[in-house]
């Protein structure tokens, strides 16, 4: 501590003052020390002048019975009178205590006047041995008591005389030991209180000393610091510089350098740091721009796909449903590779064209609390049909029998679930099962699990499962995929907020579960579901009359839409390629419904809707949307608009001719969701 | 230039000492300031006493001459506290005597030297003084005397058995022989046992 204390530069007077201000309680406790052993010291010596006074005070009282009125000399005078010897053997125990007595009192030490009494004392006793040894031979010679008292007669005066004296030797020696007590006690208070007022002055004047040199030389220059420090401005740090003390070497002269350096370093990294990001902003221009033109390609190549698919898919269903020309054995066959071959195609555009929104974020969500059993069951009417051709048995857990709400986009929940179950019945084996299960896990998500009695895949090639165009071999098998199904389910489950893993053993089977965020709310507005649910199966066009507006730009939806109403006798329809030519229409021909494409050239679905809803002729006509915007928000933007119902293309068949007839025979009703 | 280190330790130093002084106590003891020879010469008195008591009692002058013979043994390395627990001893021997003799008053047994002075010859420390064995051995005299004056036939002195001893230079061990040549002529007296007779 000490050599640290040493190495200390930050001020040779606040060294000097912390030393000072050491050395001073070090003189405190010295002489506080001292004071306390002089005043045990003082305490000691007057307790023994009190047990000495009081000693000598009880010897004396001790003597004045041995040897007044009480003792020797009662003795002596009664034995010279009566000549019994009892008195005299109580004569010589008088002496015999008397002797001991005045050792005693010398022992403790004598003043001259005492040492004078004593000795009178002592002669005295001396003086009655030898008279009462003499008087004991005469009283033994057979002297009267007068011839005796007369021979041996002692005078007692001195002895009265030497106790007096002993007596005010003690009162005077108690008296001088006192005033010297006194004056001791008087010294060391004055010493007390020279001492306590000069070690009170000193450590003030040296705690001020060190108060003034801890504020001028430690904390103003810190808060000099801290200043500088606050006024650092985070663009631009190296502008600031942070003063020194004033003395060169010293810690906080060190601190400020120290400091400088880092603002100084900080400084570099900044302007580092931004070049970089300014490389970085020119690099995710380009890539914006190249991400753009990737989306924008790919929208015009789905867009440009999907309509020519419009009419193949379309118009193969006309020749496959058209009870007027049944086809044969042959052309069906033809037609429905066709129309397998176009599924498939529509199916792997759409997939494409799902990859690339949301590699570009351009996939929209519309999170909302879904019921997962509704989801579920949409999966599974989808699926079954698959399933039994195959001979698999799905079996659903009782875990899906609970009421659980999640939030997530319904379509997209059962674009995910709907993969996953397609996908165990594709690669499940003949006769197979698949397991269906869902629980909230311990982190609260649902997690709902599918599990197949497939081949299982090898633990090496599970990572390869969410990787696009990767179909694990799956690609040299009959059956149909393009290896990017996991991929979306991948991408829209995270999207989502939840999360995808997969679990395989070889031979035995596939599990792949999903995790969703459970809704707190607990209700579920599963549009879709509850729109198929009142939509309700397709059916067959019959006993329908009237006339059909359907405006549409596309003339091969036109045509198609044309073969559709043909089917149906009784039925006609008018058409127009825009909307306001449709308006004109509805006004003059009043249709029985119109069917309206959303995305016209000019006005729109919507706007055409509106004008439609506040004309008086024609606002109890009821009008289908018919569109490719197949969006959740999509639909119910259209059915809170006012449409009766919300159709998507590509155009279904089945689909349309149910929507027509539900429309013409119950035109009053608005079905909205 | 004197260093900050030398100041500290000079510091220490003086606190050390102080300590030290402090910490040292002083021991006070009680004394009368009585040197074993008034002792001495008290036993001195006490076993001429004894002549004087046997002589009594006997009349066989060869067993008195065998009494006054015997002499002090030599002993070393005796402390005040050793005499005294001699002095007691010597008082039992002489109180079992007495005893025997039913002319000896219950006044024979008090305390010689009552009152306060056994206080003053207190010590702090419970340490045996020469003074305490001056008091016991006076109160040995005083009783022997009594007896001796009570059990004398004929008129006898007693004042020659309290002169002082005008000796110098003994020691306790000096002192405990005395005490011993007391004992032993106490014991001599019982094996004679002249007071059988009159008891009987």
């Amino acid at each position: 501590m000490i050599r640290a204390f040493r190495t200390l530069t930050i001020n040779r007077l606040g060294k000097w003052l912390i030393s000072l201000l050491i050395l001073s309680a070090f003189t405190t406790l010295v002489t506080s020390w001292h004071l306390v052993r002089d005043v045990t010291n003082l305490n000691t010596s007057w307790s023994d002048n009190e047990r000495s006074i009081i000693q000598k005070q009880a010897y004396l009282s001790a003597l004045r019975g041995a040897i007044g009125y009480g003792g020797m000399i009662h003795y002596f005078k009664n034995y010279l009178l009566r000549h019994d010897k009892n008195y005299l053997l109580n004569t010589h125990r008088s002496l015999l205590e008397s002797k001991i007595i005045i050792n005693g009192y010398r022992a403790l030490g004598v003043s001259t006047d005492e040492d004078r009494a004593l000795s009178d004392l002592e002669d005295v006793a001396q003086e009655y041995k030898r008279a009462i040894t003499r008087a004991e031979v005469l009283v033994n010679a057979g002297y009267t008591i007068a011839q005796t008292d007369k021979l041996v007669s002692v005078d007692d005066a001195p002895a009265i005389r030497a106790l007096l004296s002993l007596t005010d030797a003690v009162a005077t020696l108690r008296q001088a030991k006192t005033k010297i007590v006194s004056t001791k006690i008087g010294s060391l208070a004055d010493t007390i209180n020279v001492a306590a007022i000069g070690i009170g002055l000193l450590l003030v004047i040296l705690i001020l000393a060190l108060a003034w040199f801890l504020r001028s030389r430690l904390i103003n220059p810190l808060s000099r610091l801290i200043t500088a420090f606050d006024k650092v401005d985070p663009a631009a740090p190296g502008l600031t510089r942070l003063p020194g003390s004033g003395t060169e070497g010293d810690e906080l002269d060190m601190v400020a350098t120290a400091g400088n350096r880092f603002l100084d370093t900080m400084e570099i990294h900044l302007t580092e740091r931004r070049n970089a990001e300014k490389s970085l902003e020119s690099a995710r221009e380009i890539a914006d721009k190249a991400n753009k033109a990737k989306s924008e390609f790919l929208s015009s190549m789905s867009h440009e796909l999907r309509t020519p698919m419009n009419a193949i898919l379309g118009f193969a269903q006309m020749l496959d449903y058209n009870p007027k020309e049944p086809l044969t054995t042959a052309q069906k066959k033809s037609v429905d590779h066709i129309l397998k071959g176009g599924q498939h195609l529509l199916e792997l555009i759409n997939e494409v064209l799902d990859l690339a929104k949301i590699e570009s974020g351009k996939m929209e969500m519309s999170i909302e609390d879904v019921s997962i059993r509704n989801v579920l069951d949409e999966c599974l009417s989808l699926v079954q049909t698959m399933a039994e051709n195959q001979g698999i048995e799905i079996i659903v857990a009782e875990g899906f029998d609970k009421p659980v709400v999640i939030r997530s986009d319904y379509t997209r929940a059962r674009q995910a679930l709907l993969n996953l179950i397609s996908n165990a019945v594709k690669y499940n084996r003949e006769n197979g099962k698949i397991v269906l299960n869902c629980y909230v896990a311990t982190n609260g998500m649902l997690r709902i699990s599918v599990t197949d009695t497939g081949e299982g895949i090898s633990k090496d090639k599970l990572d390869e499962l969410f990787q696009p165009f990767s179909r694990l071999g799956a690609e040299n098998t009959e059956i149909e995929g393009t290896g990017i199904g996991l991929v979306i389910t991948k991408q829209i489950i995270e999207s989502m907020g939840g999360r995808i893993d997969v679990e395989s053993e070889i031979g035995k089977g596939t599990t792949f579960w999903i995790e969703l965020p459970v809704s707190e709310s607990g209700q579920a507005k599963d549009l879709e579901a509850k729109m198929i649910e009142e939509q309700g199966a397709p059916k067959q066009l019959s006993n329908v009359n009237g006339t059909i507006l359907y405006v549409e730009d596309n003339p091969a939806n036109l045509n198609l839409m044309e073969m559709i109403v043909e089917r149906t006798e009784g039925l006609s329809m008018i058409s127009a390629h825009n909307a306001e030519l449709g308006l004109e229409l509805a006004v003059n021909k009043k249709p029985q419904m119109i069917i309206l494409d959303i995305n016209l050239p000019g006005m729109d679905g919507f706007a055409a809707l509106k004008k439609l809803q506040k004309m008086e002729s024609t606002k109890n006509i009821p009008v289908i949307a018919l569109s490719a915007n197949a969006m959740n928000k999509d639909i119910r933007k259209g059915l809170d608009a006012g449409f009766k119902q919300y159709l998507t293309k590509p155009i279904k068949i089945d689909e349309v001719a149910d929507a027509i007839e539900v429309t013409i025979k119950t035109p009053g009703e608005q079905k909205l969701i | 230039m004197i260093k900050l280190t030398h100041i500290f330790f000079v510091l220490a130093l003086t606190l050390n000492a102080t300590a030290t002084a402090s910490a040292q106590g002083t021991e006070r003891s009680v004394d009368m300031g009585l040197t074993p020879s008034p002792v001495y010469g008290l036993w001195s008195n006490i076993n001429r006493a004894v002549i004087v008591y046997a002589k009594l009692h006997s009349t066989d002058n060869d067993w008195l001459r065998k009494l006054e013979g015997m002499e002090p043994k030599k002993f070393t390395g005796k402390e005040p506290a050793h005499v005294l627990e001699q002095v007691k001893r010597f008082k039992t021997e002489l109180i079992e005597l007495i005893e025997l003799n039913k002319h000896w008053s219950d006044s024979a047994t008090e305390t010689l030297l009552d009152g306060n002075l056994p206080n003053l010859l207190s010590s702090n420390n419970n340490r045996v003084t020469p003074s305490q064995v001056y008091l016991h051995s006076g109160q040995v005299l005083v009783n022997i005397a009594r007896y001796i004056l009570q059990e004398s036939p004929t008129v006898i002195e007693i004042s020659p058995l309290f002169e002082e001893q005008h000796i110098t230079g003994k020691t306790p061990s000096d002192v405990y022989g005395m005490v011993d040549l007391g004992i032993r002529r106490l014991e001599e007296i019982a094996l004679q046992n002249p007071m059988e007779e009159k008891v009987q």
